[in-house]
C-alpha cells in the first residue's frame, strides 16, 4: 500500500514538474504582433471638422489606399488627402504605431499622420485625422480592409 | 387597512442628504453683463468688459480653481494671436493665456475650440466660421464659504480686416468644472450684431440670412466644400422648384477659367427641407483642376433644371464669389 502511495506521489510530481519546465515565459505572455497594413482600404466614415458626417455626402466608394508590402503605398481613384502622389510609409513603432509617415514619390516631403489602428466590430480599421486644404479644416478618415 | 401616505424614512433621509451636498458644494458664478463698444474699426484694436462675480456656498473645506474665460469671434480675428485678456479683483489681478492646442476638455476629451463650439454653440451666427478661444488664469484661486466677490475682465482684441457683422460670445467659468453643462458654472453673453467698419471688401455677415453660403468659410481647393442655397429668403425665379442646379467657374491663380455649368447629377443640389438646398463638392476634382494648378475663386450662380434661371448675389445678375483662402 505505502509502495503505491509512493508511486502516485512520484508520478504526480513528475507530471507537475514537466509541465512546469515545459513552458517559457514566451508561451506565457505572447508578444505583441507586428502591424501589418499591407492591402487594400476602403473609407468607411469622413467626417469634417468633428461637426459635418460626410460619409453619405459625397462619393467614396471608389477610392482605396493601398498599402503593399514592399512599404509603398499607391491610391484606385482620388479623394481630398494628405498626399495625391504614390509613394513609400512608414510607421513609428511595427507593434504599437501612432504615426504613419507618407513620402510621396519624386519628393523630400514627408506627412506625418496621427493613425489608429483599432479593431471594431471584428474588423481592422485604420483612422486617419488629415487637413488637406486648410490647416483649421480637419477631416477624419475611417478605413476598414477589403476583403 | 393600507396606509394611503406611507413615508420612506430611508429615501427621504437620502435625497435630503443629496441636495445638502449638492448645496454645500456649490460656488455659483455669475456674469453680470459686458460692455461692448457701438461698433469696432477694422484692424483697431477693440476693448470688452465682462462684469463677473463668484458667490461660494460651502461648509465644508474650500473651493480652488483657475479663472476661465471664452471670447467668440470670426476665425479671420485670429483671437489667440491678436488678443490680450486682463482681470483686476478682490482675489488679485492678473493676465489671462490661451489654453494651449493639445490640451483637451475633460468633460468632452475634445480641444478646447472644439469642445465650446459643441457646449456653448455658436450664439445665433449664421455661418461657422467662428471660434472659440479659451483663456485661463495662471493661479488658481481659493474661496471659502461666502467669500462673495465681483471683478472685471478686460479683453483687448484686434480686430479682423473685413468689414463684419457678427454676434460675438463671451464664456466665463472654472478650471474645476470646465465645460460639465451645468448652468452654476456656464456662464455665456451674446452680443447683438457687432459691426466692423471701414474696412476691406463686402460685408462678412454672420448675422442675417445669406441666399448662398459657403462651408467651411475658410478652405483652398483640396477642402471639401459645401454651398448652401436658401430658397426662402426672397422671391425669386426658383422659388417654385425643387431642381435647383450649381453653374460655376473656377479661375486659378494663373487666370485660367475653368467652367461648369450643366443641368445634370454632378450639379444638382440636394433638397434639405425648409427650401435649403444643398452640394458638396472636393473642387480640384469637381473643375478639373490639373497637377499644378491652384484654384483662386470661384463665380456661381445657382439655375433651374432649364438653365435659363439664373440667382446671382443678393438675387440680382451679378455672381456669387467665394475666394479660396485660410484664415490662420
Amino acid at each position: 500500500m505505502k509502495k503505491m502511495k509512493n508511486i502516485m506521489f512520484a508520478s504526480i510530481y513528475a507530471g507537475l514538474s514537466i509541465l512546469l519546465f515545459s513552458c517559457n515565459k514566451d508561451m506565457l505572455i505572447p508578444a505583441e504582433s507586428v502591424k501589418d497594413l499591407s492591402g487594400s482600404w476602403k473609407i468607411v466614415s469622413l467626417v469634417r471638422n468633428n461637426q459635418d458626417d460626410m460619409t453619405s455626402r459625397i462619393d467614396l466608394t471608389k477610392f482605396r489606399l493601398i498599402f503593399n508590402e514592399d512599404n509603398t503605398y499607391s491610391f484606385q481613384d482620388s479623394m481630398a488627402f494628405i498626399v495625391s502622389d504614390p509613394g513609400s510609409y512608414s510607421t513609428d513603432d511595427p507593434q504599437y504605431p501612432f504615426n504613419l509617415t507618407l513620402e510621396p514619390r519624386n519628393s523630400t516631403e514627408q506627412n506625418k499622420l496621427e493613425f489608429g489602428f483599432p479593431i471594431v466590430n471584428g474588423k481592422r480599421q485604420i483612422n486617419l485625422s488629415i487637413s488637406p486644404g486648410c490647416s483649421k479644416n480637419t477631416y477624419k478618415y475611417v478605413f476598414e480592409k477589403e476583403q | 387597512m393600507k396606509r394611503l401616505f406611507y413615508i420612506n424614512i430611508k429615501k427621504v433621509l437620502l435625497y435630503s442628504g443629496l441636495i445638502a451636498v449638492i448645496f454645500l458644494a456649490e460656488c455659483g458664478l455669475n456674469l453680470n453683463g459686458v460692455d461692448v463698444p457701438e461698433y469696432g474699426e477694422a484692424n483697431q484694436v477693440a476693448t470688452f468688459t465682462m462684469h463677473c462675480g463668484v458667490e461660494p456656498r460651502i461648509t465644508d473645506g474650500t473651493y480652488t480653481a483657475k479663472l476661465l474665460i471664452g471670447f467668440l469671434a470670426p476665425k479671420s480675428w485670429h483671437v489667440a494671436q491678436n488678443t490680450v485678456m486682463t482681470f483686476t479683483s478682490p482675489k488679485g489681478n492678473g493676465t489671462l493665456s490661451v489654453i494651449p492646442a493639445g490640451q483637451k476638455e475633460p468633460n468632452t476629451g475634445l480641444e478646447w475650440p472644439d469642445a465650446a463650439k459643441i457646449k456653448l454653440g455658436i450664439g445665433g451666427n449664421l455661418s461657422d466660421d467662428v471660434e472659440w478661444v479659451i483663456f485661463q488664469s495662471a493661479l488658481a484661486y481659493t474661496f471659502s464659504n461666502n467669500e462673495d466677490i465681483t471683478f472685471d475682465v478686460v479683453i483687448k482684441s484686434k480686430l479682423g480686416t473685413e468689414n463684419t457683422l457678427v454676434k460675438l460670445g463671451f464664456y466665463y467659468g472654472n478650471s474645476k468644472e470646465n465645460l460639465n453643462g451645468d448652468a452654476n458654472y456656464t456662464k455665456t453673453y451674446y452680443t447683438n450684431c457687432f459691426s466692423v467698419i471701414n474696412g476691406e471688401g463686402d460685408i462678412a455677415d454672420f448675422c442675417n440670412p445669406q441666399l448662398s453660403v459657403v462651408s467651411p468659410g475658410s478652405s483652398l481647393d483640396n477642402d471639401i466644400v459645401t454651398l448652401t442655397y436658401d430658397n426662402g429668403i426672397v422671391e425669386s425665379g426658383l422659388s417654385n422648384t425643387d431642381d435647383i442646379y450649381l453653374c460655376a467657374t473656377a479661375y486659378t491663380t494663373t487666370g485660367v477659367e475653368k467652367p461648369i455649368c450643366e443641368q445634370t447629377a454632378k450639379t444638382k443640389l440636394t433638397p434639405l427641407g425648409g427650401k435649403k438646398y444643398r452640394i458638396d463638392l472636393w473642387p480640384r476634382v469637381f473643375f478639373n483642376v490639373r497637377k499644378g494648378e491652384t484654384l483662386d475663386h470661384i463665380e456661381y450662380y445657382y439655375t433651374d433644371a432649364s438653365g435659363s434661371i439664373r440667382i446671382g448675389y443678393a438675387n440680382t445678375s451679378d455672381p456669387f464669389r467665394y475666394t479660396f483662402k485660410c484664415a490662420d
